[in-house]
């Protein structure tokens, strides 16, 4: 009788169950748009999501190259942590400001949890550099205290090493608004978010040829059919170079692997994202228990799921000294995220030498961490061609012009303009 | 980790070497001078390509000799190692 009242509450979570509601369509790719964005990762998900909800540009398509979501990252997002470069610091801070309603915006969870991000240095060794992005990031309006060792152990008690006789300090700087979020479920909202907006996902669409007529592009020969657009974008991270040379430009990128293990699953014993200076690593345990750790980019050309020995080496030595509490635990997974990466670090974002091509690329590792920003901005530039103060020092031409980016290793500017925070 | 044959030492562990830019690459020459195009080609113009790669290594931490390594970037395998021509002698007629 009692389960009698149950029934049609069964009988409809039992459907729900194998309906299969697909997320979002898989339309055939149409013969016009007025935009097209190639690449399906999240910079071109969020382009064509903003350019539909701000600009109201809603006949666009997105062409990926397989399914949505497939990226080969698998890291967890890291956002929230100052940059040590002026020139990212608006970037970041507005992608991590983003990040806190993110959720809300798209209407799916991108698995975001603000657990805050630990800069930390070991014996003072790049306390500079460290204090010189925090105040970057101060000013840019973003939140960042500084904590003595004390106050560093009591954050992530982790750093604590069993032996009483080490003697080591620390010295960090906390982000509280940095957090983790998941990479696919990211690229899934977005996905979820611009198709019910009207973007026309396209999966499985190869680009085989740029259409150029009178010097300007014209449309698009696709595995699915040719496409008239006078925009198109290129976010195809890693694929960034080969659809670059179809348009018949070259682009500054280096492939280059990063390194990555994954810990056995624990109960919760690291809160927040520790992002070591001195070792070099980020670390982070994420929601299923595991500690994910990662370390700087091998140092030659490879796209293979192996990447560089010898940097997996460094990275295993270095975070067992890191967090030398974690003992006896082993990496049972060791694996490699593809990124590309320009001469200077820093993304291209801005109009390629062909005229109606635009360009974001080349972002390295900080290409989730900058996401939402990005989205924002580079919609901005497809839909009104203007480029903002936030992306204008990316252009793809300052290679070239001998304009790279890099840090300012003297923050007497900074301390002119504004009292030091700390 | 990759076992690279030096081919003067031949198998050893990646960690000893250092290297890995791409061969082929031509200085643009200074008579006449090369366009702005053909110095950011030469030094920006890595292109991150799949496949074989032949490239410039250094057994760095053993024989110390430079050579010529052709490695599959996407698989990790390495396809062959040559040693690098001997430079001309100074001076050693035409």
């Amino acid at each position: 009788m009692a389960l009698a009242k149950f029934a049609g509450t069964r009988r409809r979570l039992a459907a729900g169950l194998t309906m299969q509601q697909p997320a979002w369509r898989n339309p055939d790719p149409k013969a016009r748009y007025d935009a097209v964005i190639i690449g399906g990762g999240g910079h071109g998900l969020a382009a064509a999501f903003y350019l539909a909800k701000i600009h109201r540009l809603r006949h666009t398509a997105v062409l990926v190259r397989g399914w949505i979501g497939e990226t080969g990252w698998q890291l967890p997002v890291v956002y929230g942590r100052g940059p040590d470069l002026k020139d990212t610091v608006g970037l970041h801070h507005i992608a991590t400001t983003h990040y806190a309603g993110l959720a809300g915006e798209l209407g799916f969870d991108p698995g975001t949890g603000t657990r805050g991000v630990l800069d930390i240095v070991e014996d003072g060794v790049g306390a500079k550099t460290q204090r010189y992005a925090a105040e970057l990031y101060r000013l840019a309006g973003g939140a960042a205290t500084k904590l003595n060792h004390e106050a560093t152990l009591a954050k992530a008690g982790l750093l604590k090493s069993p032996d009483a006789s080490e003697r080591r300090r620390f010295d960090a700087v906390h982000y509280p608004d940095g957090g983790i979020a998941d990479p696919e479920r990211l690229i899934w909202a977005y996905a979820r978010a611009a198709d019910a907006l009207g973007v026309d996902v396209v999966q499985n669409c190869d680009v085989n040829s740029f259409v150029v007529e009178g010097g300007k592009v014209a449309g698009l020969e696709t595995s699915r059919g040719e496409i008239t657009t006078p925009v198109v974008a290129i976010a195809a991270e890693s694929h960034a170079a080969d659809m670059a040379a179809l348009a018949g430009f070259m682009l500054p990128l280096r492939a280059r692997t990063i390194n990555a293990i994954a810990t056995e699953p624990f109960s919760p014993i690291l809160d927040p994202v520790l992002v070591s200076r001195s070792a070099g690593i980020t670390a982070c345990q994420v929601p299923d228990g595991r500690i994910v750790a990662w370390g700087p980019p091998g140092d030659f050309a490879s796209n293979s799921p192996w990447g560089s020995g010898r940097q997996t080496e460094r990275l295993l030595s270095e975070a067992a000294r890191l967090v030398p509490g974690l003992g006896g635990a082993s990496a049972t997974r060791r694996w490699t995220a593809p990124i590309d990466l320009t001469p200077d670090g820093q993304p291209i974002i801005g109009r390629a030498p062909l005229d109606g091509v635009f360009l974001n690329c080349g972002w390295g590792a900080e290409g989730y961490a900058a996401l939402p920003a990005s989205g924002i901005s580079f919609a901005e530039l497809l839909g009104r061609a203007s480029i903002n103060d936030v992306i204008a020092p990316f252009a793809p031409g300052r290679f070239a012009a001998g304009a790279s980016l890099h840090p300012a290793m003297t923050p007497t500017a900074l301390t002119a303009t504004g009292a030091p925070c700390f | 980790m990759l076992l690279i044959p030096c081919p003067l030492c031949g198998s050893r562990p990646e960690a000893e070497f250092s290297g890995g830019a791409v061969s082929g690459h031509v200085r643009p020459g200074d008579e006449p001078p090369a366009s702005e195009a053909a110095w950011s080609l030469y030094l920006f113009g890595d292109k991150p390509v799949s496949g074989a790669r032949r490239e410039y290594w250094c057994h760095a931490h053993g024989c110390g000799q430079w050579f010529l390594l052709t490695r599959d970037t996407e698989t990790g395998d390495i396809l062959s190692a040559e040693r690098l021509p001997a430079p001309p002698m100074e001076g050693a007629g035409s």
